[in-house]
């Protein structure tokens, strides 16, 4: 038949984790299995370590594995290619949980201040921030697409100034304290992430508090002050409120998408650097064999 | 007496200046008269900077003048210099009042008095010399137009167009961006202009940027508006500008002066010529639009034809070649004429055409030789083209299962109208019953000869519902059985969106969609849940034939503009009963698709819960015009992480520019539609490219091939999901890895920026080819990280929804 | 009465405008809406100024707080009396366009280009604000490489390298316990490079990696180990069984370094017993049994029993071989002693360590002296009259002379002392004794009886092998037969009794019914067996593999570093062994 039904027979929307229902990781199981029995059975002289017969072949298989599951950051921006990368990627979750307990056999439970340890550290940390990473990637596109409910960022931020705009508009028509909170308020300035943003989502709050600060001291300061009517300040609090909302909703959305992100800006220097590590290890192994 | 010329040319068109030239190159003595100051007024008055298309482009160009695609001044210098050139007699501002024909030579009378005589007179006037003027009153007012020649020239002008023609509708369309602009249209809808200039008007007119009055005529016209008529009374519009573009017609008061008869009394009929050009009066030819050869090439080529006949030095016709490499195959060795005049005798279709016109389809055409048992086309090909049996005869396979059970076609019918017309795959293998020759008549060449010739539109339609009809009640019956069936059925076109069935209506019809889509949907809880998908083919409407019901239990909405079979109920309800086996066949028809809807309807008829999800994504799929989709790209946003590999990937493996953007898709219940081809069952952007640049693969994609595109944009403006642009291809190009490490420290510009070589190229139009030019996946399917993405046929798409389940 | 008309121009034509009567005494102008003029702009206060006639002229003048004119030349009033009198207000301009004759005002009001931010501009920014881009990860990963590269691969190697151009002569000069070290380990360079703590031995130059790891890239060379290890011993004598000489093997082979605080050394009953399953496959000429497992296949013990004490040479023999004599030239008998009231007393458990006192290292024991462990029962008297002249013990030579003394010294004091049968005694055809000996043939007398009865039979002979003087030699004495008593009966094996000292004596040996010596005393492998089993050792037992016992390098064999080269690479001839016997 032709290609298109062929198409049809790929899975339609299945998550990475549960490719060909799970082949990769019982795979990856299998191979951690493995290495635990052979770990298990040896009689090395001293202690276990990456030096014994069986220390060597679990270090060349982590070696073999660090560089097979390094390829995937290039064979990602190989396109065109026949494989579904998606097999690829859940391959490389699995492998790379499999790869922790593979290299920490090697390694035989042990850690010293050498670059040895500082290799197994560093992939420890490659393997930790990738598994956030697929945690993100499993979890986050669902909240996120909640949280968008088929808005665009561009839609968004159109909103945002809109009622940025209006805010300022209604804030003319109030005393001139009333209208500088306001102004200051709802000035882009107010709304800037950090890291701390980012992990604990702490900003989120900042920003929920200040605005919900202006509101009332906007509903206050106006309930004193006979001469307002509630029908002029109705307007600016219900904008207020609104540009409250879509601040917070515009928060999670950028959350969500710089936690899918920034991942990988631990995950993929830091496995460059495990490389040069695991290079380095390997030479020094042998310089000073 | 002897004639002052020998050959006296009226217009200085591309006809008439070629016949000049080429009379100049043969020492004839001649002379060009032009009624203005300037040569070529009708690409003259082209606006400015205008690329003028030179198609079609396999025609090859004979004669004097040079021509190929390019801006209208480039154009108009190179002709001016062939005139100079070859000392062409040209005599402006000559406009021809009278053609008088005396013995042996032609008396010309021009407008300033002065005649000439000629012996022969070459008639290169074209039409827009004659434009319709509007005769209301007022239509004098300077603020009348009957041309534009720059939109930009206009600003914040109220304008109103009158005339939705091809040329009202392609100046309004042109002038809205920056004006207020109305048209008003004589006809009830627009359906006089290109399919391409439609879209785009309704488009904007639902957008608000067009106003549009039908069934309207102008009134008259005062100095600040236009006063029309309309269905609901007088209407006053305000109008700085008034533009009407009533269209041109044959000067016809003028040539039936001249002597020349007109076949019909159609003001748009053009008069009838021999194969030389020759009118009815002897020595006076027409070329040109006028002569029925709009194109610019055609007319360059005409004149030059007939000026080295005239000269004693015969030239075949340009397409003579062309077309004796198409008859080559069937018929080796054997004259182009006796081919044609084989070719008329034999199939029918091509039967009522002129000889003009079948030349012009022939050269579009394939002739082949079959042997007995050679298969014709298969099952399941996306090819788009109707097969006429000249000799011999075909027999059709309906069924793989039964191949014993089939059908004979025989000489001077036609098969594969089916797949044709609905677009989607061949769902019979034809193979050669008999020695046959075959016509193979492409989509394109049956368009055009479906909108100039009616027979052929008729033919196409009777054939086809028989067909249909036949394949659908009863295939393995005699189509006698079904005579009465197929007197009682009409053809219907329902536009997207309108209603067939509606749930509660007495049943009186029987129907069969011939193309298009529709959606089967019953109201529940006080919403309409689609039950089941149909495609071209289905039969539907079917319920109450066999069984007693009376009124319709589901509504059966087109998706997209639809032609469908309408039977009456009566005589299928007579002949059903009249004839058992036929009722057996047209029971296990029913029995087939009664199956597949009830099991859509056990899992969707609740509203909540996944099959209420899955109803809801089908609504907006189809909604989104995926129900005329072949093969659609879908993301399912709970797992998309918006990493944008798929646009990546689309740029790394088609030169660095992406097909498909998610952030101007579609998105609800949590399905993106990126904005992405869709490879329609009927692709529209095929409908008007002038070149024939996209063409349909016998797998289905939909392709453009970027060697013939010449940057039209016609593509792109039919699209009707926008998913064609128009790039500057090879314009960028990737830095190297130096550059690009050097970027990473910060000493160079950004990694991934593409420099600009600064070379000029032409603009091509872009879109997604399912990866045909990159091996044959899509690549943006197979560099989804995370299974978000699939490109999928809708109907496996609406299939794996109700199912919950993979295929 | 004046009538304030005013006229917008620019952007704010688009509001609308009164005209004012000012038929009160002023125009409010500000933001707020009850204001005459109501401005709406952030830079306009909610009261920001009034208009009032003064005079003749019209007077705007700002609210407290508030000022006309720009922000650099602000003004508290202006007057507007004149057309083209102007003043500004926030961003707006006030043009007096025209003064009619009754006195009626035409302002103009401009707005000058302050405007607020663009809606599109403003969701620019925002879209900045909001947006995620990845940060540089080639820097950050070029950055963390380059920094690895230095700190861990450049600086060990480069400080090696010094350090091993400092110690240059090290191998030749042996090794220098003082490696200097500016960062101290954990920090050293060198540290960074260690795969595993070092034992103790070598903890003093551990900061020297060249001191072993002597060629980059080549397995640490045995010479680096026998540098310092100069008197380790083959494991068999090369001659006799090729296979087993360690100069064609490495040093790591078998002992593994950076293991922890002792060094790592292959235990493996295989390894051993690849050879001495069927050691007559390499040495087809020796005496040694197979051995497959300490439990199951293990030849009985052979205690090494000495064969001539004098030559210090031994003979093996079976555990229970009654033919076994042990030529140590002591008499001694356990049993005999262990039956003695005074020794065997009840419940006594140190009665072995009255003469047994353990060797420092738990090894063996001391040797028995006979001041310590026999002097209090034999009292080395010879006369009893006299008790407290004594015999020198260990002295063979001084007792002959010590003897006459006391005799010679006995005699000058006139002291009478039996003499030697004075009585005639006749018998028929025997010739009548000498007269008895007088003066010093008396002592001379006395001091050959008592060396007869001393040294042959009693005082010495009761534990030595006493060797009269051969006949006919006049200058020949008395001599002890010389004595050897092995500190260890099994020399190939390691057994320590401070390992066993949760045990009685007896438990092993059977002292109390010993009568002969060493091969009745010592234990067979079946007193082993009752507690130790093979390398795989049921959990009831103790699994004991060859190394449990034996030692691998023999030290009394050969040293493996000849004393002359510095480098040892294996493949010379073997040096000259010393001539033992094997058995």
């Amino acid at each position: 038949m032709t290609r298109f039904s062929s198409a049809a027979a790929l899975p339609i929307h299945r998550s990475f984790l549960v490719w060909r229902n799970g082949i990769y990781a019982k795979a990856a199981l299998l191979l951690t299995a493995s290495c635990i029995l052979l770990y298990a059975l040896q009689h090395p002289t001293g202690p276990a370590n990456g030096g014994t017969a069986v220390g060597y072949f679990l270090g060349t298989l982590a070696a073999i594995l660090v560089l097979w599951l390094a390829w995937f950051g290039i064979r990602r921006r190989r396109y065109g290619g026949a494989g579904q990368l998606e097999g690829l990627l859940s391959a490389h979750v699995y492998f790379g949980i499999a790869l922790m307990i593979v290299a920490t056999l090697h390694a035989g439970f042990r850690l010293h201040w050498n670059v040895h340890s500082l290799t197994l550290v560093l992939l420890s940390l490659v393997v930790a921030s990738g598994m956030f990473g697929s945690y993100a990637f499993w979890r986050y596109p669902q909240l996120m697409t909640q949280n968008r409910a088929s808005a665009t960022l561009t839609s968004m931020t159109a909103e945002l100034a809109t009622l940025d705009l209006r805010c300022r508009q209604l804030a003319l028509l109030f005393p001139d304290d009333i209208m500088s909170l306001v102004h200051e308020t709802v000035a882009p300035g107010t709304a800037h992430f950090g890291m701390a943003d980012l992990v604990w989502g702490r900003r989120h709050n900042q920003v929920h508090r200040n605005n919900l600060a202006a509101i009332a001291r906007v509903q206050t300061q106006l309930a004193d002050r006979q001469a307002a009517t509630p029908s002029e300040v109705l307007p600016l609090v219900q904008s207020l409120t609104q540009r409250l909302i879509l601040m917070e909703r515009m928060y999670r959305d950028w959350r969500y998408r710089a936690l899918m992100l920034q991942w990988r800006a631990i995950h993929v220097p830091l496995t460059i650097g495990l490389i040069v590590a695991l290079a380095i290890h390997v030479i020094v192994v042998f310089y000073d064999w | 007496m002897t004639p002052q010329f020998s050959i006296a040319i009226v217009g200085s068109g591309p006809g008439g200046l070629s016949a000049a030239a080429t009379a100049a190159r043969y020492g004839l003595s001649h002379v060009l008269l032009e009624r203005t100051d300037h040569l070529c007024d009708t690409v003259y008055r082209y606006q400015k900077g205008k690329k003028v298309m030179a198609h079609p482009m396999r025609l090859p160009l004979l004669g004097e003048m040079p021509f190929e695609q390019g801006a209208r001044e480039t154009i108009l210098a190179n002709w001016q210099r062939v005139a100079v050139e070859h000392a062409v007699n040209v005599r402006l501002a000559s406009e021809v009042n009278s053609i008088a024909k005396t013995d042996d030579d032609f008396t010309v009378t021009m407008a300033d008095g002065a005649a000439i005589s000629a012996a022969h007179v070459i008639l290169a006037i074209g039409l827009q010399g004659n434009i319709r003027r509007l005769t209301v009153p007022g239509a004098e007012k300077p603020h009348v137009k009957y041309q534009l020649d720059d939109p930009d020239d206009y600003r914040d002008k109220r304008i109103v167009v009158i005339g939705a023609g091809d040329a009202g509708l392609e100046n309004a369309l042109a002038l809205c961006g920056n004006n207020d602009v109305s048209v008003v249209n004589r006809q009830p809808d627009l359906s006089r202009a290109k399919p391409a200039n439609v879209s785009d008007t309704d488009r904007a007119i639902r957008s608000g940027r067009i106003r549009a009055f039908h069934n309207a005529s102008p009134l008259r016209i005062d100095d600040e508006g236009v006063t029309i008529d309309t269905p609901n009374g007088e209407v006053r519009l305000p109008a700085d500008i008034i533009i009407a573009r009533l269209g041109a017609i044959p000067p016809r008061k003028f040539l039936e002066s001249c002597g020349i008869k007109f076949p019909s009394k159609d003001p748009a009929a053009i008069p009838e010529l021999s194969e030389s050009y020759e009118s009815n009066v002897p020595g006076l030819y027409i070329i040109g639009a006028l002569g029925g050869y709009t194109l610019i090439k055609q007319a360059i080529n005409q004149g030059h034809e007939l000026v080295r006949r005239l000269a004693g030095d015969p030239t075949p016709p340009a397409d003579a070649p062309l077309l004796q490499n198409v008859c080559a195959d069937a018929f080796p060795g054997k004259p182009v004429n006796l081919v044609l005049q084989y070719l008329r005798d034999h199939v029918p279709i091509l039967a009522g055409l002129t000889s003009l016109q079948l030349r012009e389809t022939l050269l579009d055409c394939t002739l082949a030789r079959f042997g007995k048992g050679d298969t014709v086309f298969s099952r399941g090909d996306y090819t788009s083209s109707l097969w006429n049996i000249a000799e011999g005869a075909v027999s059709v396979e309906l069924d793989p299962a039964r191949p014993d059970n089939v059908i004979e076609v025989g000489a001077g019918e036609f098969v594969g109208e089916l797949g044709l017309l609905s677009g989607r795959r061949r769902n019979a293998t034809v193979t050669a019953a008999a020695p046959s020759i075959m016509v193979e008549i492409p989509l394109r060449a049956v368009r055009r000869l479906q909108t100039s010739v009616a027979e052929v539109q008729q033919e196409l339609d009777r054939v086809a519902v028989r067909r249909l009809i036949h394949t659908t009640l009863g295939p393995d019956r005699p189509i006698a059985e079904l005579e009465d069936i197929i007197a009682g059925a009409t053809l219907r076109t329902y536009r997207a969106g309108a209603c067939i069935i509606k749930e509660g209506e007495t049943i009186a019809a029987l129907y069969i969609l011939r193309s298009g889509s529709a959606t089967v949907a019953r109201s529940e809880a006080g919403r309409e849940n689609v039950l089941n998908f149909l495609g071209a083919g289905s039969l539907f409407g079917e319920r109450g034939f066999l069984d007693d019901h009376a009124v319709r239990a589901a509504t059966i909405t087109a998706t997209v503009a639809s032609d469908v079979i309408c039977i009456d109920a009566a005589p299928v309800r007579d002949t059903l009963a009249r004839t058992p086996a036929l009722r057996a066949a047209f029971s296990r028809a029913v029995q087939t698709q009664l199956a597949q809807s009830l099991r859509a309807t056990v899992t969707q008829t609740q509203s909540t819960g996944p099959a209420g999800k899955a109803a809801a994504i089908s609504d907006f799929l189809l909604s989104k015009g995926v129900g005329e989709a072949t093969n659609v790209f879908i993301i399912d946003e709970t797992i998309c992480t918006r990493c944008g590999n798929c646009e990546q990937a689309c740029a790394a493996t088609h030169g660095g520019i992406s097909r498909v953007s998610r952030e101007l898709g579609a998105s609800a219940e949590q399905i993106l539609i990126p904005l992405a081809c869709r490879h329609c069952e009927t692709p529209h952007c095929m409908a008007n490219c002038p070149v024939d640049a996209i063409s349909r693969t016998p797998t289905g994609e939909v392709i453009i091939n970027q060697q013939t595109c010449i940057g039209c944009e016609k593509c792109a403006e039919d699209c009707p999901y926008d998913v064609i642009s128009m790039v500057d291809i090879g314009a960028r190009k990737r830095p190297n890895w130096l550059v690009r490490m050097l970027a990473t420290v910060g000493l160079a510009r950004p990694a991934d920026a593409r420099i600009d070589t600064g070379a000029e190229h032409e603009k091509k139009a872009l879109k997604c080819d399912l990866c045909s030019s990159a091996g044959g996946i899509p690549a943006c399917v197979t560099a989804c990280p995370t299974g978000a993405a699939v490109r999928i046929a809708p109907e496996a798409y609406m299939t794996w929804l109700r199912e919950g389940s993979n295929p | 009465m004046t009538l304030v008309s005013f006229a917008p121009t620019g952007p704010v034509a688009a509001m609308a405008w009164p005209s004012v009567q000012l038929d009160q005494s002023e125009i409010a102008i500000g933001r707020n809406p009850a204001s005459g003029l109501c401005l709406l702009h952030r830079q306009i206060r909610f009261n920001h100024a009034v208009l009032r006639t003064e005079g003749a002229g019209l007077y705007l003048v700002a609210a407290e707080g508030a000022f006309l004119g720009t922000a650099a030349d602000p003004q508290q009033s202006a007057r507007l009396a004149h057309a083209g009198d102007t003043t500004q207000i926030g961003p707006f301009i006030l043009t007096v366009r025209e003064v009619t004759g009754d006195g009626n005002v035409t302002l103009s009001v401009t707005q000058t280009n302050d405007m607020e931010p663009d809606e599109g501009a403003l969701a620019q920014i925002y879209l900045r604000v909001f947006n995620v881009a990845l940060p540089n990860v080639r820097l950050w990963a070029l950055l963390l490489s380059c920094g690895l590269v230095v700190i861990f691969f450049a600086w060990p190697l480069l400080s090696m390298q010094a350090a091993k151009h400092d110690n240059g002569d090290m191998q030749r000069g042996g090794p220098s316990f003082s490696e200097p070290s500016f960062f101290p380990p954990p920090w050293g360079a060198a540290s960074l490079w260690n795969v595993g703590a070092i034992s103790r031995a070598h903890s003093g130059f551990a900061a020297n990696c060249s001191f072993c790891h002597q060629t980059p890239f080549v397995p640490v060379r045995s010479s680096a180990c026998l540098a310092c290890h100069r008197d380790i011993g083959q494991h068999a004598d090369p001659s006799v069984a090729p296979a087993a000489d360690l100069r064609l093997q490495r040093c790591e082979h078998c002992h593994h370094e950076h293991k922890g605080q002792t060094i790592a050394t292959r235990d493996s009953q295989a390894d051993c017993v690849a050879c001495h399953g069927d050691i007559r496959r390499i040495a087809p000429e020796t005496s040694l049994h197979d051995v497959l497992d300490f439990g199951t296949n293990h030849p009985q013990f052979r205690p090494a029993l000495v064969l001539d004490a004098g030559l210090r040479t031994t003979k093996r023999f079976d555990i229970g071989d009654l033919q076994a004599e042990d030529h140590s030239n002591v008499r001694f008998t356990h049993a005999g002693h262990l039956k003695l009231p005074k020794l065997n007393r009840a419940g006594r458990q140190d009665v072995c360590g009255g003469c047994h006192v353990p060797a420092p290292g738990g090894v063996t024991f001391k040797p028995v002296q006979f001041d310590d462990a026999c002097a209090s029962c034999h009292s080395l008297q010879f006369e009893p009259q006299h008790p407290e002249w004594r015999l020198p013990h260990g002295h063979p030579e001084e007792v002959a002379s010590r003897i006459a003394g006391y005799y010679a010294r006995a005699a000058l004091a006139g002291e009478v002392f039996d003499r030697p049968n004075t009585e005639p005694f006749y018998k028929p055809g025997v010739p009548p004794p000498p007269p008895p000996p007088t003066g010093t043939d008396l002592v001379t007398y006395k001091t050959e009886a008592a060396m007869m009865s001393t040294i042959a039979r009693s005082t010495c002979g009761e534990c030595h092998v006493t060797i009269p003087p051969a006949a006919g030699q006049p200058n020949d004495a008395w001599r002890i037969a010389p004595v050897f008593v092995p500190d260890r009966y099994m020399p190939s094996s390691l057994f320590r009794h401070a390992s066993h000292a949760t045990s009685t004596c007896q438990n092993c040996h059977a002292a109390a019914t010993s009568n002969l010596g060493a091969i009745s005393l010592l234990p067979g492998i079946g007193t082993c067996r009752a507690c130790h089993a093979g390398e795989a050792a049921p959990a009831s037992r103790i699994s004991s593999s060859c190394a449990s016992c034996h030692r691998f390098h023999d030290d009394s064999l050969m040293h493996l570093a000849p004393a002359d080269t510095a480098t040892f690479t294996g493949g010379r001839a073997p040096p000259s062994m010393p001539a033992k016997e094997l058995q």
